[in-house]
């Protein structure tokens, strides 16, 4: 900021986060149906404080088709760093949103793991609630810190096509239920970046879509999600992990029937000379591949109960990185191998 | 013989070379960085937690008024001081940090100046701004007042 300051009391926030990725498949089978990733995407972030008043807005657009604005937020500043939201927010029972949401440039890997997947890439978890956020972070003692995220709301509805979070531009079916999530995470350094965090989620569902009923033979469904999250650094090597259990009552179809499954990811990053970073992650599940849910949302046979990935991450230049990734996913009908390679980067 | 011989010339050349940079350190006072507002600032007092957050994008309040902080970049050595010893951060660990922020919050990361009288022209312009500067570079300048002393070699 080399012009002139800016006024005392308000400060404006515009950033744009952009990525364009390859990928190649290996031994391609014409038979299985397999979603194709964006080959370009951007989010575009506005923010303003004001007083105590915060907005917020996320706008993002894709090659795949999608142009939505994926949060809006208004907020007020209740005592430094805690803060009360309106609006479409991210749920914060999501160790992956905490860490890097959208933003390609800032999550080291090219994929998002299977479980933490967006509503509109047959996600299991419905990742936006529209209703009120609170968040907060504190002191504990003179080193540690916590921080707590709690958000109340509409929750995903379940149409034919999946989960289908509440769209602030555009139609909504008027079938999006109760949804719940939190974070409590204990922070070993208040400013610093590592976290253990505990993580709770409550979403229900009223199912109307005849072949969706059919599929989960219920017409409500009930899912809970706890969860935890580690993310810590040591020296030049970066552990991030999250392990989720969710259990699904279905009603409505004769007696109500309870199902449990588990998946998680641990990566491992390790900084080195020339700002490269090596990541390899696996991401493990269990009780997935007899899940009524993950056949149901997890749609064709896209859906992953096991995937292995590595990869190279290298920063030039200003707020750019390339990346690669070499994956292999075990999917219900065939062992998958890809290669991604990727350019994102924060602008300005 | 030859290697002590070796070794008597490999610490000549690290004395010469410790004399001649501390001395050209020395000559530009380029040895304190002090935390700085504009004179018109009501900001006394910052302690180290409160600098530290502040940097970090996060809310600092004074007097009712919320702190922007204004990182700069005048110097390479100036910016290194300031990752290794404000925010205990690699630059790119800082730059993820201050990203996430405004990914998730919407809120502005720190802005940067890249020059001695851009940080001057905004110290007098806001108040609320908070940076940091050589100690010599605001020594006697009646429009920057100095709050602490950051780093001292």
């Amino acid at each position: 900021m080399d012009s002139a300051g800016k006024p005392a009391d308000f400060s404006n926030a515009l950033e744009f986060f952009v990525s364009a990725e390859a990928l190649s498949r290996f031994k391609p089978d014409a038979s299985i149906a397999r979603d194709e990733d964006p080959a370009l995407q951007g989010d575009a972030i506005f923010g303003r404080t004001d007083r105590g008043f915060h907005v917020f807005a996320d706008f993002r657009m894709t090659t795949s088709g999608t142009h939505a604005v994926e949060r809006l937020q208004v907020g007020y500043e209740l005592a430094p760093d805690t803060l009360v939201w309106l609006g479409r927010f991210q749920q914060p029972a999501s160790a992956w949103n905490d860490a890097s949401d959208h933003g390609q440039y800032l999550q080291t890997s090219i994929t998002r793991p299977y479980i933490e997947r967006w509503e509109d890439d047959e996600g299991l978890i419905p990742q936006h609630i529209a209703g009120a956020l609170v968040e907060s972070r504190r002191a504990l003692g003179p080193t540690h810190g916590v921080e707590f995220s709690l958000g109340l709301g509409a929750g995903a509805a379940l149409s034919s096509t999946g989960l289908q979070p509440i769209q602030i531009v555009g139609q909504n079916d008027g079938t999006h239920r109760l949804a719940a999530g939190a974070r409590l995470a204990f922070l070993p350094q208040y400013l610093g970046a590592d976290r253990i965090a505990l993580l709770w989620a409550h979403d229900e569902f009223e199912i109307h879509d005849a072949a969706m009923q059919l599929g989960l033979q219920a017409t409500r469904a009930g899912l809970d999600v706890a969860g935890a999250q580690v993310d810590v650094s040591l020296r030049a090597w970066h552990f991030l992990g999250a392990a989720y259990f969710l259990q699904v009552r279905y009603s409505g179809f004769g007696a109500a029937v309870t199902e449990r499954f588990n998946a998680g990811y641990w990566q491992v990053e390790r900084s080195l000379p020339h700002a490269l970073t090596a990541f390899g992650r696996i991401e493990p599940s269990s009780n997935t591949q007899r899940s009524r849910w993950v056949q149901a949302i997890g749609g064709d046979d896209d859906w992953a109960y096991r995937r292995d990935s590595i990869g190279m991450r290298w920063d030039f230049a200003r707020r750019q990185a390339l990346t690669v990734e070499v994956s292999r996913s075990d999917t219900s009908l065939a062992r998958l191998r890809e290669l991604r390679l990727q350019w994102s980067a924060a602008l300005p | 013989m030859e290697r002590r011989a070796a070794v008597r010339y490999a610490w000549l050349i690290r004395a010469t070379l410790t004399a001649v940079l501390g001395g050209a350190a020395f000559a530009q006072g380029h040895d304190t960085v002090v935390l700085v507002v504009g004179a018109k600032s009501d900001v006394t007092a910052l302690s180290s937690v409160e600098v530290r957050k502040l940097f970090m994008g996060l809310t600092v309040m004074s007097g009712g008024r919320a702190l922007h902080a204004l990182r700069n970049d005048s110097d390479p050595r100036l910016d290194q001081i300031f990752l290794q010893n404000i925010v205990s951060m690699s630059d790119v660990t800082y730059e993820r940090q201050v990203l996430g922020l405004a990914l998730r919050q919407g809120r502005e990361p720190p802005p940067t100046v890249h020059s001695e009288k851009a940080l001057l022209r905004v110290l007098a312009y806001d108040p609320a701004a908070v940076s940091f500067a050589w100690s010599a570079d605001v020594a006697g300048n009646a429009d920057v007042k100095v709050i602490r002393v950051l780093w001292h070699e």
